[in-house]
Formats: C-alpha cells, structure tokens, sequence
C-alpha cells in the first residue's frame, strides 16, 4: 500500500487556507448566499426557463449563421425580453445582486486592510495591476 | 451593502484572513513598497496625473469623441514615465509576488462558496 507523505506546508499558509476557508463557510451560510443559491436552482428547474434558452439559443446560433438578418435579430431580441421577464429569471437577477452586495461588500473590508483589490488581483494567472 | 454592515462574524473572520495573509514575508514586502511609494510626493503626484490624463480620455472617448494623435501623444509619454518609475516598478514586482498568497485565499473562500468568489465579489 502506498502512503502519501506528509505535506510539510509553513504554518502560516496552513493559516491562511484555514481562515480563507472558514470566512468561505459563514459566506455559504448567509442567506443573501442561500437565497442565490436557491433562485440557481429554481432556474435550472423551470420549464418555460428551460424552452425559452433553447429558442434563444436556436435563433442564436442561426444568427452567427446570416449576420445582419433584421428578421431574426428582431426576433432573439422579443426572446431575451421574454426570458428576462419571466419571474424565475427575475428572482435569479435579484438574488445575484443580493449575493454580489454581500461579496463585494467582503471584497472592500479585504482590500482595505490588504492596500489591494483583493477579487482583482486573486485570480489566478492574473496580471492586472493594483 | 457597507462592510460595516455585514455580520459581525464574517467581519471578524475576513480580519482574522487579513492578518494571516499579511503575515506571510510577500506580504510584507508588498505593504512594504506601497508605503515606501505613498511617502514619495513626486510619485504620488505622477501617479495622480497619469490617472487623472487617462481618466479624462477615457470619459471623452466614451462620449463619442475620436481622439487624435495629439490627445494620445501625451498620455503615452507620461504612460512610460509612470512605469518606469523605480517606486511603480518596485510596487508592482512586489504586487507580482504577492498575488499567489491572495489567489489562494480567494480559491479556499470559493472552493466553500462552490462558485468564483473573484468573479461575484467584484467591486462594479
């Protein structure tokens, strides 16, 4: 049997993971972040949510195929006010803005401390400035 | 929302992230070189004018103004200046070995969120 070894990681990184973690867990649990959870999944379950993105996306893809077509950009435009103004969409909208104020509100209390756009500068690979 | 008006506990914990991460020495090195910059007044002022030119040309371009060779020629001169400054280079090499500490906070708080906290937290 092999027996991975012991990862010897600095404390301070142990820390870090730790409290990262741990500021993820309340997160989870707040309910702006449950109500948006919830309105994911109400979306992922509706029916007329489900017809409406696959029309959408048939005269989508038509589109990409005759550039220009007055007829049927009229038309991609009436099904994405459509989509827009059904309530699972709507409850969607509302509840990514309430997750989004509750983040980027965590987001200003970090950068603040840290004299950086913490979102801006974690991801990975990025490169763009302070 | 104001920060101040998150819980107290999710408060206390993103304190609690910001001193584990600013214990680490990328960190330090990086609080380190921003202050070293914000006491310099001549870099402080450059820093300001080349926001403030590139500011007022982006709020013109986005009125619909098309802006000459003679709006632009400035702001790349002041452009190089600013980023050849020792202090900007200094602040931004610091920043560069800094960002892998912040990357893996931002990834723990996401991989308990199950979704990009970089992306939703973004300040608009």
């Amino acid at each position: 049997m092999e027996v991975l070894p012991i990862l010897n990681l600095p404390t301070t990184h142990q820390q870090l993971d730790q409290t990262a973690a741990h500021l993820g867990d309340l997160l989870r649990e707040h309910p702006l972040y449950q109500t948006y959870m919830q309105a994911i999944k109400d979306l992922e379950k509706d029916p007329q949510v489900h017809d409406l993105s696959v029309q959408t996306q048939i005269k989508h893809n038509a589109l990409n195929g005759g550039k220009g077509n007055p007829e049927l950009t009229a038309e991609l435009e009436r099904l994405n006010l459509e989509l827009e103004a059904l309530p699972a969409v709507q409850n969607y909208r509302a509840a990514e803005k309430g997750a989004r104020d509750l983040l980027s509100a965590v987001n200003v209390l970090l950068s603040e401390s840290l004299k950086v756009d913490f979102a801006a500068n974690a991801k990975r690979g990025c490169s763009c400035g302070g | 929302m104001n920060p101040n008006e998150l819980p107290q506990n999710i408060q206390d914990a993103a304190h609690a992230l910001t001193d584990a991460i600013l214990s680490d020495p990328q960190a330090k090195a990086y609080q380190s070189a921003v202050a070293v910059f914000d006491g310099d007044p001549e870099a402080v002022a450059l820093e300001k004018r080349f926001m403030d030119l590139y500011a007022d040309l982006i709020a013109r371009q986005q009125k619909g103004e098309i802006l000459s060779q003679q709006d632009l020629s400035p702001f790349y001169t002041l452009r190089s200046e600013y980023y050849a400054h020792p202090l900007v280079v200094a602040r931004n090499e610091a920043l560069n070995a800094f960002k892998p500490i912040l990357a893996d906070a931002g990834e723990q708080i996401s991989v308990q969120l199950g979704l990009d906290f970089t992306e939703l937290a973004k300040i608009e």
